[in-house]
């Protein structure tokens, strides 16, 4: 469904040319879930945006293609992309308390990309939004829908993102860190959210983080990125068992579940899966 | 329901404390009402018989409680310098600065709001650096002045309006907001320049925002980011301002009703100041003091519907 070649980005940082990926190659399955794992720095979420048409307004010099299907989206032009943007392609982000419009009720973020790309009727799209809401498993959709986000807690903002980036049912949505910033119990939670969301819509999930715990438990194939390359690639399980750089052993060993000290991790756990 | 009895107390007490403090000017300053009335060429004796059938030698906290009760009941009083209720005098006034105030409030707004936007638009580019040049200028030069630029400019040189061909509304609602759009320009245009600086920083600050690339993600365009989103967000600090600024656009109002011949409540209350004719003066400032307080109730409530967050 997406396939990434030899992908190169640059920025101008005062005056100077910065590369932040060079020449990376992926590919993606129909409603594969993949994880990009790596440190900050590492060109993980420069790639994501790209990938969402985000960098355009930015002034990031891209290279190379990405291919949805067979269309080859750094080719488009803005308005093209636009049409792309919410309704193929969807991304939610890491802070849900900032990414969401403070002064703009819940049920009309939802249903934005609706109105954007649907020529549905204001009841036709209230009932859409209302169902995203059900789909993420937020109570009283109903009184949700004309609720303003400051009413509301880090996970229920982070799934009602989850919802308005849904509500068109997109081939792909990117997750740039979207569980790093709720506590572990609301981070399970999410996982298990996405995943139920990826089998029921057969939705792709670019999953990108720089925590392999979460991308275990979710990713079926990951890639490990430093530096603006791709390290390795390959099934969840085989990078865990057998990775092939000291790099991604380190990432591994830096997992708290893996060590001894991981008893009060384990509680929290237990607690959040009651 | 709370917040308006909290406000409207607020409101009294304000309005309590400004007719106390006009009251008590008066004592400070220098300058009789009786001798005015007089004039210079009375005896002592004359003049100190007039005070007394004015009630002016009693204490001042009787004048002002005897004052104050007459107000609540909706007597002004009557004015020293024309016997004639004050009331009557200024009741025709009021619609005239009132209108001048609306005048000048709307080009703030319809100024700031459609320039900043474009200025958001084509930041750093040549509209961008023009008007941050154009607002820098205007900024700082006092409505008077602008005032007379324009009468000059318009009145003149373009002889687009008579000067001092001031047309009342009785006779013509169209001549006479004819008449108040230079002024009401001249007072807007220094407090538009401030408002579309606030508004075209607040803007730009908030375009950087987060929830800014959560709309785009969904194939928001610009100009739909920045008048669904950013507008309504970025706007409400301008709004604050704006709040603060109502003050200052009647102050103005009364300095150009001089420059331009416009019979409206400034023009009262300097003469009435001069002859020391309290009872127009009190009125007067209670007056501009209570339409002052009620549109900063007016912002707070508009500031409360449009971010919901606040809970004042």
């Amino acid at each position: 469904m997406l396939r990434v070649e030899n992908l190169s980005l640059h920025f101008e940082d005062k005056g100077k040319i910065q590369e932040a990926v060079r020449g990376i190659s992926f590919h993606m399955q129909e409603s594969e879930i993949l994880g990009i794992v790596g440190e900050s720095g590492s060109g993980k979420t420069m790639t994501a945006l790209t990938i969402a048409g985000l960098t355009k307004e930015h002034e990031v010099l891209d290279e190379g293609r990405i291919l949805l299907d067979q269309t080859d989206l750094l080719a488009l032009s803005p308005k093209e992309m636009r049409d792309i943007q919410g309704r193929n392609i969807s991304m939610i982000f890491q802070e849900p308390m900032t990414a969401l419009n403070p002064t703009m009720k819940i049920g009309k973020q939802v249903e934005e990309a609706l109105v954007l790309h649907t020529r549905l009727s204001k009841e036709e799209r209230r009932k859409k939004a209302i169902r995203a809401l059900e789909d993420v498993e937020l109570e009283r959709p109903d009184l949700l829908y004309g609720k303003y986000p400051h009413e509301l807690s880090g996970g229920m903002r982070q799934r009602v993102m989850i919802a308005a980036a849904i509500v068109c049912r997109p081939r792909l949505l990117i997750a740039d860190e979207p569980t790093t910033a709720l506590d572990v119990g609301t981070q399970e939670s999410i996982l298990r959210l996405l995943k139920k969301l990826n089998k029921k819509y057969n939705m792709g999930i670019l999953f990108i983080s720089h925590n392999l715990r979460v991308v275990n438990e979710l990713c079926s194939r990951v890639l490990v990125m430093k530096d603006g390359v791709i390290l390795e690639e390959g099934p969840t399980e085989q990078i865990f068992e057998d990775p092939r750089t000291q790099y991604t052993k380190d990432l591994i060993a830096a997992i708290p579940g893996r060590t001894k000290s991981s008893a009060f991790y384990k509680l929290l756990k237990a607690k959040a899966g009651e | 329901m709370k917040f308006v009895i909290k406000k409207i107390a607020g409101l009294i007490i304000t309005l309590l404390i400004v007719s106390i403090l006009a009251f008590l000017a008066f004592e400070v300053i220098p300058g009789d009402p009786a001798r005015t009335i007089l004039g210079t060429e009375a005896t002592e004796g004359k003049v100190q018989a007039l005070r007394e059938e004015m009630g002016l030698n009693r204490p001042l906290p009787q004048r002002y409680g005897q004052w104050l009760g007459e107000f609540i009941m909706g007597d002004m009083g009557t004015s020293y310098s024309y016997q004639i209720p004050v009331r009557d005098m200024i009741g025709d006034k009021i619609p005239i600065t009132i209108t001048l105030t609306v005048i000048a409030f709307f080009f703030i707004i319809l100024f700031s709001i459609p320039v900043s936007v474009l200025c958001v638009r084509y930041e750093n580019k040549l509209v961008d650096r023009l008007f941050l040049i154009f607002n820098q200028i205007t900024m700082s030069v006092p409505p008077f002045f602008v005032g007379i630029v324009f009468t000059v400019l318009f009145g003149l040189l373009f002889r687009l309006f008579t000067p001092g061909g001031y047309v009342p509304y009785t006779e013509s609602v169209s001549g006479f907001l004819g008449y108040l759009i230079l002024p009401g320009a001249a007072i807007a245009l220094p407090k538009a320049a401030m408002s579309t600086k606030m508004l075209r920083n607040s803007l730009l600050a908030e375009m950087r925002q987060d929830y800014v690339r959560t709309a785009m993600s969904r194939g928001n365009g610009f100009w739909r980011v920045l008048m669904r989103h950013v507008l309504r967000n970025g706007i409400l600090p301008v709004i604050t301002f704006l709040g603060w600024a109502i003050a200052d656009v009647i102050t103005n109002s009364i300095v150009i009703e001089q420059v331009f011949g416009i019979p409206g409540l400034g023009r009262t209350l300097i003469s009435s100041i001069s002859k020391r004719d309290y009872p127009v003066v009190e009125a007067v400032i209670v007056l501009i003091a209570v339409v002052i307080l009620v549109i900063n109730v007016i912002v707070d409530l508009l500031y409360r519907k449009l971010d919901k967050r606040i809970e004042v």
